[in-house]
Parts: C-alpha cells; sequence; structure tokens
C-alpha cells in the first residue's frame, strides 16, 4: 500500500505587502505570475516522477503570498497538473488561503471546481484601523462578502486568521473580532501573536520608537480573551494557535505537527519527507533558472534529521497541541523514557502549574504553559 | 664599545598624542638607524595592542648611530611608560638616562599628565629639554606654549627646537641639542659590573631577556653574572643592543644600553631596578630597588567553562613575559574554575584581559578589582585577604585593616577645591597642600587603596580636565570599617558578586548592583528576589518579575526548520549560560554588574 503524502503549494505574489510580513512574496504583473505557474507545473511533473510510486496524496494546501491574486485560469491550471501526475484521494481535504479582497464569484467557482474545499481567510482585526497600519487593504465588509460568496457555493469549511499584539489594537478590538467569527459560525479560527521578524518595516517602526507593541500583560489579556471566548462558543483549542468546531480540524496542519510526510512546491517551499527536511531556493530569478536550464528542482538546503533532532523536534511540535506528548510513542520511537531522563525539569513545571500529566500518560501545556512554551520547549530540549 | 664621551642616554617624555613615538621614527629616520623604506608608523610600539590604542605601554630602546660635527655619537633612546599603573618601571628607566627630551604639542601646550614623568625626571636628576612639536598645525602658537613650559615647569626655552615630527621639519636640532646639553654618561669601564636592570622581555628562543644601562665595567658572552637582590646567578650567552631589532656586539660598556641574553627561564627571575654584577668579583647595589607588588587583583574566569586549562596556558605564556602579573587557581560557585590574578593597577589589569582575549581567543569574566586587605582574627592570626570569599566570618574577625596610599596630586589651583572634594568622597586624609609655581598646586592626601582603584583616577581627570596628574606610594595600613557585601539571587549567594566595601559605602553600592542586575538577569519562569547583603542583614532588595509569555506565533511547514535553528541556537546561548542554584545568568550579566561605571 502507498503511503500518504500531503503536498503543499507556495505562491509567491500578494496585491500588496503587509509591513509585519516577512513571507516570501511580492507584488508582481500577470505575465510574471503566469510564467512561474508553468514552472511550477514543471516542478509538480518533476516531483511527481519521484513520489508517486510511493505516495498518495491525502491533503493539498495552496498557501502564499496569496494565491487568490494569480490570474483566473492559473489555479485550475496546477491542479489538473497535479491531479494528472499525482494520485490524490477522494477524501483529500484541499485548503486554499484567501485575501478578502482578492476573490471574484468566478474566481470562487474556479478553486471549488478545481477541488478545493477548505478556505482559509485572512481577516487580522475587525478595526478598521488596525487593518490600515498593518498595511492591510481590506475592509471587514470585504472578509464578510468573501464568506457569503463561499457558502453560496456550498462549502462550509472555513479558516479564519486573527492576529494579536499589534501596535495600537486593543483589547476591545480583538474581543469584537473572535465574536464577529463567533457570530458568523466561522468553524475554524487561528490565532497568533505578532512576533516582530528582521527586515521588515514593522521592525523599523518599532525600533525607531514609532510604533509600540502591547504591554505584555494586554497581549497576555487577548490570548485569554480569545481562549475564553472561543471555548465557550463551542471551539476546541487543538493547538496552541488554532481553535475548531467538532469536525473543523485542520488535517494538513496536522500533518506538520505529526511530523508525517509532506512535499512543498514553488519557491521556499519546504519539506519533510522520510526523515529528511528540505527547501526549494528563496530567490525566484533562481527557482526560474535552475527549472528552465537544467530542469531540476532548485533545493536550496536539505538535512537528515538527527535521532537527537528528532526527540526535539517531537516535544517542541507535540506540546504545542492539546493532545500533548504522548510518553508512550516517545518510548516506542527513540527507546528512552521522556519521564525518566527530564525528571526535575518536569516535576519543576508540573510544580509550577506549566504542565500536567494525564491519566494515559501524555504530558499536556497548561494556560500558563502555553504561554511561557518556547521558555519550556527550549528548557526541555538542554 | 663607545667611548662615554661621545654617548648620550636619553628618553623621549610626552604626552599622549603630542608626538613621542612619532619623533621617535623620525630621529630613527634622521639617523639612518631605519631606511625610511622599512619605517611603518610608530615602528617601537612592539604590540599590536599599544598601537591600535595610540597608547605606548613600553617602547623598545633604540641605539643609533649619528655624526655630529665629524665625530660619530651613540645615542641611545631608552622609553618610560606614560602611566600611573607603571611609575616605577618609569623611574628604573629615568635611572637609566641622563637627559629627557620633553615632547610638548605647540597648539595644546603643557598637559597635566605629562608633568608627574617630568617631576620624576627631575628627582633623577635628568636634564630635561624641551621640543616644540606640531609647529606646521595652523593652531600652533609655539610662543605662547614656550612661555607657558617656563612659567609651569621652569625650563629654560630659548634653545628649545621647533619641530613637526610628522612632517620631519628640524629634526636635526633636536639630534643637536641631545649631543649638545645632555651631559655624557660617567662610568668606569674598569671597575666592578654594575648593570642596572630596567625592563625585561621574553624570546621564543633565547628565553628572558634583560635590558640594561651599564653603570659601571663590563660584560660579555661568559661572564658569570650575579643578580644581587634575587642572588641568582647565569653564564652569559651573548649581550647586543637594539638598533631597533637586537644586535649582537662583542661587549657591553659603562655607559652603553643593551641586552644581557643568559638563558634565563622567565622573566620573573629578572626584577627591574636590580642590579647585574659580576660573580666573584661584586659591586654594591645601585640605589632605588623596590620589589614590585600587585596593588589590584581580581578573578579571571573563561566563559565556558571548558576553556579553564587553555586560560591556564595563556596566563603562563604572558607570565614569561610580564613579570608583574601574579595569579593562583580560585573556584567559585557561580563560574567555576578561574584564577585570582594580582596586577600593578587597573590599566595593567586591562591590558592582561585584553591580551588574553585577543591573543589567546579566549571569552573571559573578569571579577570586580579588589586590593590586598589585612584581616586580624580574633585569635590573634592575621591573613591577607583580596577575594571577598575568603574573608572570615564577621565574629572571628577583631579588625580589618586596608592599604593606604601617600598620594601626591598635582593640578592648576582653580580645579584644587573639586579635586580635595574627590578625596574627600574617597574617604582621604588631607595632608598638605603647597603652591609649587603660581599656576601648580601639590596636594597630599593620605587616600584608601581600594577607593583608588576604584574609579579615582577617570574622576579626577574629568573633574580636572585632564590637568591633574597623580603619583603615589604606599604608605602602610590602617584600620578600617570594612564589610563584606553579598549580592543573593533567589535567596543564594552568588559568590562572583562579593565586595569588600567599606560600611558606608555599602548601601549606595549594594543598591546599584542590585538595580543593575535587575536590568540584566533575563525573566525566568520564576520569580527572582535580588538582594544586597551584609551579613544576614539584607540592605537592598530587587525582584525580577517571572516570565510570563512567550510569542505565540504558528508553526507549519517551514516555521519547523526556523524554530529548529532558533532552539540551536538558544542552546548554544545557554551553554554560555552561569547556573546559580536556580537561577541562570548569562556572562553579559555578570560582566554589565563588574563593570566599573
Amino acid at each position: 500500500m502507498k503511503k500518504e503524502l500531503s503536498l503543499y503549494v507556495h505562491i509567491p505574489y500578494c496585491n500588496s505587502k503587509c509591513e509585519y510580513c516577512n513571507f516570501v512574496s511580492t507584488v508582481s504583473t500577470d505575465s510574471e505570475k503566469l510564467k512561474y505557474v508553468e514552472l511550477l507545473k514543471r516542478e509538480i511533473v518533476l516531483r511527481a516522477n519521484e513520489y508517486n510510486k510511493l505516495y498518495t496524496i491525502s491533503t493539498i494546501y495552496i498557501g502564499g503570498g496569496t494565491p487568490s491574486c494569480l490570474p483566473l485560469g492559473s489555479i485550475k491550471d496546477i491542479f489538473q497538473t497535479i491531479y494528472k501526475y499525482f494520485t490524490v484521494k477522494n477524501s483529500a481535504e484541499i485548503t486554499m488561503e484567501l485575501n478578502p479582497n482578492s476573490v471574484t464569484e468566478e474566481k470562487i467557482t474556479e478553486y471549488i471546481n478545481s477541488g478545493v474545499n477548505r478556505f482559509s481567510i485572512g481577516l487580522q482585526c475587525v478595526d478598521q484601523h488596525v487593518l490600515l497600519s498593518m498595511g492591510r487593504t481590506h475592509t471587514v465588509d470585504d472578509f464578510d462578502n468573501t464568506i457569503s460568496l463561499i457558502r453560496s457555493q456550498g462549502i462550509s469549511n472555513i479558516s479564519a486568521d486573527i492576529m494579536l499584539g499589534y501596535p495600537g489594537q486593543k483589547l476591545k478590538a480583538v474581543q469584537e473580532t473572535i465574536d464577529h467569527l463567533v457570530s458568523l459560525n466561522i468553524p475554524h479560527i487561528s490565532s497568533y501573536m505578532l512576533s516582530v521578524e528582521s527586515g521588515t518595516p514593522l521592525q523599523l517602526m518599532v525600533d525607531k520608537g514609532v510604533k509600540y507593541l502591547p504591554k505584555e500583560n494586554d497581549t497576555i489579556k487577548m490570548y485569554q480573551t480569545v481562549l475564553k471566548t472561543l471555548t465557550n462558543a463551542g471551539y476546541n483549542r487543538y493547538e496552541i494557535s488554532n481553535f475548531a468546531k467538532p469536525g473543523f480540524i485542520c488535517k494538513h496542519n496536522k500533518v506538520y505537527w505529526n511530523r508525517s510526510d509532506y512535499l512543498g512546491l514553488g519557491v521556499a517551499a519546504h519539506s519533510y519527507v522520510a526523515g529528511v527536511r528540505f527547501a526549494n531556493t528563496e530567490d525566484i530569478k533562481a527557482y526560474f533558472d535552475c527549472i528552465i536550464g537544467k530542469n531540476k528542482v532548485p533545493v536550496a538546503e536539505a538535512n537528515k534529521i538527527s535521532k537527537e533532532e528528532m526527540k526535539e523536534e517531537f516535544v517542541m511540535l507535540s506540546l504545542r497541541t492539546a493532545d500533548g506528548l504522548d510518553t508512550t510513542a516517545y518510548q516506542k520511537e527513540f527507546g528512552e523514557s521522556f519521564l525518566a531522563k527530564n525528571k526535575d525539569k518536569l516535576a519543576n513545571f508540573i510544580k509550577g502549574g506549566f504542565l500536567v500529566i494525564d491519566s494515559q500518560g501524555r504530558v499536556k501545556a497548561t494556560d500558563s504553559g502555553f504561554l511561557v512554551l518556547n521558555k519550556l520547549i527550549l528548557e526541555l530540549c538542554s | 664599545m663607545s667611548k662615554l664621551e661621545n654617548t648620550r642616554n636619553f628618553s623621549i617624555i610626552a604626552h599622549i598624542d603630542h608626538g613621542k613615538s612619532t619623533l621617535a621614527d623620525r630621529l630613527m629616520e634622521a639617523t639612518g638607524t631605519v631606511a625610511k623604506r622599512d619605517m611603518k608608523d610608530q615602528i617601537l610600539d612592539s604590540m599590536d595592542l599599544e598601537r591600535e590604542r595610540g597608547i605606548t605601554i613600553k617602547l623598545t630602546p633604540v641605539t643609533m648611530k649619528y655624526t655630529y660635527k665629524g665625530t660619530e655619537y651613540t645615542l641611545n633612546l631608552i622609553d618610560t611608560p606614560g602611566h600611573v599603573d607603571f611609575t616605577y618601571e618609569v623611574s628604573r628607566s629615568l635611572a637609566a638616562c641622563e637627559g629627557a627630551v620633553l615632547v610638548v604639542d605647540a597648539s595644546q601646550g603643557v598637559e597635566a599628565q605629562t608633568l608627574a614623568n617630568v617631576y620624576l625626571a627631575l628627582e633623577n636628576d635628568l636634564f630635561i629639554f624641551p621640543v616644540i612639536n606640531k609647529i606646521d598645525l595652523p593652531s600652533a602658537r609655539p610662543d605662547e606654549v614656550k612661555t607657558e613650559i617656563e612659567d609651569i615647569i621652569g625650563l629654560d626655552t630659548s634653545y628649545a627646537p621647533l619641530i613637526s615630527a610628522k612632517e620631519g621639519i628640524n629634526i636635526e636640532d633636536v639630534l643637536k641639542v641631545i649631543i649638545e646639553k645632555i651631559p655624557a654618561p660617567k662610568g668606569d669601564e674598569n671597575a666592578p659590573l654594575q648593570a642596572l636592570i630596567f625592563d625585561s622581555y621574553y624570546d621564543n628562543y633565547k628565553g628572558a631577556i634583560c635590558l640594561v644601562r651599564i653603570i659601571n665595567g663590563k660584560v660579555k658572552a661568559g661572564t658569570k653574572i650575579k643578580m644581587i637582590q634575587s642572588g641568582k646567578v647565569y653564564d652569559v650567552v651573548d649581550v647586543g643592543i637594539f638598533t631597533p631589532k637586537t644586535t649582537e656586539t662583542s661587549e657591553l660598556c659603562a655607559g652603553d644600553v643593551g641586552y644581557i641574553s643568559a638563558s634565563i627561564k622567565t622573566v620573573s627571575d629578572i626584577r627591574v631596578g636590580d642590579t647585574i654584577t659580576e660573580q666573584g668579583n661584586e659591586a654594591e647595589p645601585l640605589p632605588g630597588y623596590k620589589q614590585v607588588m600587585p596593588v589590584v587583583y581580581s578573578g579571571i574566569f573563561p566563559v565556558e567553562g571548558d576553556k579553564y586549562s587553555l586560560l591556564k596556558d595563556a596566563l603562563e605564556k604572558l607570565k614569561l613575559s610580564d613579570a608583574s602579573l601574579v595569579y593562583t587557581p580560585e573556584t567559585s560557585t557561580a563560574l567555576g574554575y578561574g584564577f585570582r590574578c594580582g596586577f600593578l593597577g587597573l590599566l595593567h589589569m586591562d591590558i592582561i584581559t585584553e591580551r588574553l582575549e585577543r591573543e589567546f581567543n579566549l571569552d573571559l569574566i573578569t571579577t570586580a578589582p579588589s586590593v590586598s586587605y589585612r584581616v586580624y582574627k580574633t585569635n590573634g592570626e592575621m591573613l591577607e585577604i583580596s577575594n571577598p570569599s575568603n574573608l572570615p566570618n564577621p565574629t572571628e574577625i577583631d579588625r580589618i585593616e586596608e592599604p593606604i596610599l601617600k598620594a601626591n596630586l598635582y593640578s592648576p589651583p582653580e580645579y584644587a577645591g573639586a579635586i580635595m572634594d574627590l578625596c574627600t568622597q574617597k574617604r582621604g586624609i588631607f595632608e598638605n597642600l603647597t603652591y609649587l609655581e603660581e599656576k601648580r598646586v601639590k596636594i597630599v592626601y593620605d587616600l584608601p587603596l581600594g577607593e583608588v582603584v576604584y574609579d579615582f583616577f577617570d574622576k579626577l581627570k574629568s573633574i580636572s580636565h585632564g590637568y591633574a596628574s597623580l603619583d603615589y606610594e604606599q604608605s602602610g595600613y590602617k584600620p578600617s570599617d570594612m564589610v563584606k557585601l553579598d549580592i543573593l539571587l533567589n535567596g543564594e549567594v552568588c559568590d562572583a558578586l562579593s565586595l569588600i566595601v567599606h560600611r558606608e559605602k555599602a548601601y549606595e553600592r549594594g543598591r546599584s548592583i542590585a538595580e543593575k542586575l535587575k536590568e540584566v538577569v533575563p525573566r525566568q519562569l520564576f520569580e527572582i528576589p535580588i538582594q544586597a547583603a551584609i551579613g544576614n542583614k539584607i540592605i537592598a532588595r530587587e525582584t525580577v518579575k517571572a516570565l510570563r509569555k512567550d510569542v505565540i506565533a504558528k508553526c507549519y511547514g517551514g516555521d519547523i526548520s526556523r524554530k529548529r535553528k532558533l532552539l540551536e541556537k538558544q542552546k548554544e546561548g545557554k551553554k554560555k549560560m552561569r547556573k546559580l542554584g536556580s537561577v541562570e545568568l548569562p556572562s553579559e550579566a555578570f560582566m554589565s554588574i563588574l563593570k566599573i561605571d
């Protein structure tokens, strides 16, 4: 039987660049985008030759950038190539990212006809001032209209992204954002805190004192507000930054956290297959040149994950999830006891109220543990 | 070797930046000692550190030949280090000369720091003549500067050469005055050997080398020499002069300046100021010898604990060429294994730590400098303590005595008030104030050494705009109300941060350290109390609040590699952390606390 593989497809284009974003994406012309789609299709063929014999595709995720900013027909084109060269399961979860102001009814129809059955939409905040400050060019109405468009065509599996702790963002704005999503009955919400990335315009402004980050306590309150409101509304926090109503957990995300195999396609896309992490070049020109010139996929780095690194990833990823770290699975995979190895540290963290161990031997972060998870992971890995 | 009457031994005295090294370069050029094409700037500054900092710790001596009015003269230039840490070395170098060239900047005029060395030179009965440098600068005011020199120092400036060392203007005038005005050395080459050691250095092939001025007698390869103070006897392997590289000669005679190489293992066997004589035909020791003792002590620890043996090797190597450096192994609960090191002063400490870091590629943590206290115990025992951790329990201490300096401060009168305030602040006891000249006073204070090594020198410079200078000698010990100030993190004493301070200063120091620690201790998962204490009494307290939140970020495909790399970096950082009970401190935290304001 063939093993399961997830596909990630990166579309490195946006209509405009948000000031906090350091992802590989640019604002570009249609002809450039179409050229990229052609090369992406060639990469799909190349990769399929390598993997199709061994794997069937269980989830697909089209991300970016903003995939919905591709010209009409491009997404259909990409999917046709995928279906032609890979074996995709009938039950596959197929997600696509959208920006609220880059879609039309026509485009949504194209996506759904291409097999997309889940949409992930960046809202970030319902406070228009905050949206402007972020450099986002859509309104809350744009978001609402997009939701209606999708729902009118029969898709209910929708996720929204929101951001906490942006300069100028108030607790009230977060509360309103959450309330809005709950009232719209959006079944999946990703909520994460702003991290100021180096090289972004935002970093410059924060460093220069033009923009101020909210106080630590305020950001903590924002996270707690999200947690409380969503829990009361029937959502589960299945991962530190992801909430879902029953039946709407994102299968593709779980692939990452369970260290299952996934293949990234397109510029800057990362992959993890058979214990090796590798990534395509982040340089669009290098990507073009390598595929055109050598008919090869331009891999920029590849690392076989050692056993020690594997243990760290296990800890780092599993503790993010509500299921926590399964010590039985850890013992089975690495032949050593996680509990015995970290006895003193765990005792300390449990005493401090950061971790708990349940009756099935799972180590789980508590609410205050999730807030300092990076620190807990660092301590447990060193 | 050379005739006495055709030899001149001199040094150059100059304020920092007034052009000492540049003038030395030009003299070597003018005498043909070094060809122009071999010239690199400040050729005699042998350590990179000196060249970079622009401070000259010590120049290599150099012997130059110069023909003047048909006669060939031998000119020996001996340098003097220009910092109060090295006053004794300066006095020995000056004792090897008959004259000194005082370089004064034509626009800056007489600067205070120069004066201490001028007075030292006068004490050694040297003939001093001024040279006005940098006359090529538009701001030069040679006439005014001449008047200043006459008023302040009282030197005759009528024949002072007006030069530009940088541009090579009037360099011959300097040579002319050296030959005409500086007295020829006196001495008897047939008398028993008396050679004054004024410096030493370490050569990788030949071992420790003595830099000497021959006062009487002669020395050559094969001479059995005896160091009078240390009593050690050696067979001379070879002798020679500096041109400026070492050049072997058949012998060194009375009046000469050069080196003696005698298979001496380390420079610690050579004591600056000691007299070399001939075994079996012994002369009297020359006056002025003093045993050089460390003044300041500090713990030096490698940032990474596993570098201890590298630090040990490095200190051993430095010790070969720096006799004034002393060290013994030390263990700290916070910092692990390291060494307690003794230095001549803070500049010396700076130089040693910088050389350790630079030449041996070590990352170091140095603890706060401390002086050596005499601790009298109730059982009658006396301990010399420079490490706060070794201080006995207060109940066992009868009294503590601290080292006291007799400090001479020289300054223009307008700064006298501020200087006296500073001395009072530093627990000084006023002795005397005299007018040396109309524009110069000498203020004498008894000052605790512990206060002087702390930040006295910098403060003195800043309140007097650089005009005041300081020289001092240790004048004994005095009972003092010294206490041990401990710093506690999470209730545990951090031994590396303990200090011996005067009770009156303990509160202020305790508070400022606690405040500073609060800034640099990274927040941890638990709240950390920081306390300053004398014995069981807490005198200051701060709290580092617990870390309550990291950034909650998403973690999808590409984020995993990023997060793992970040984790690796953080783990590397953790390796450099020092664990103190349950508190982890980055090395930088230690260093920022220990840094002297």
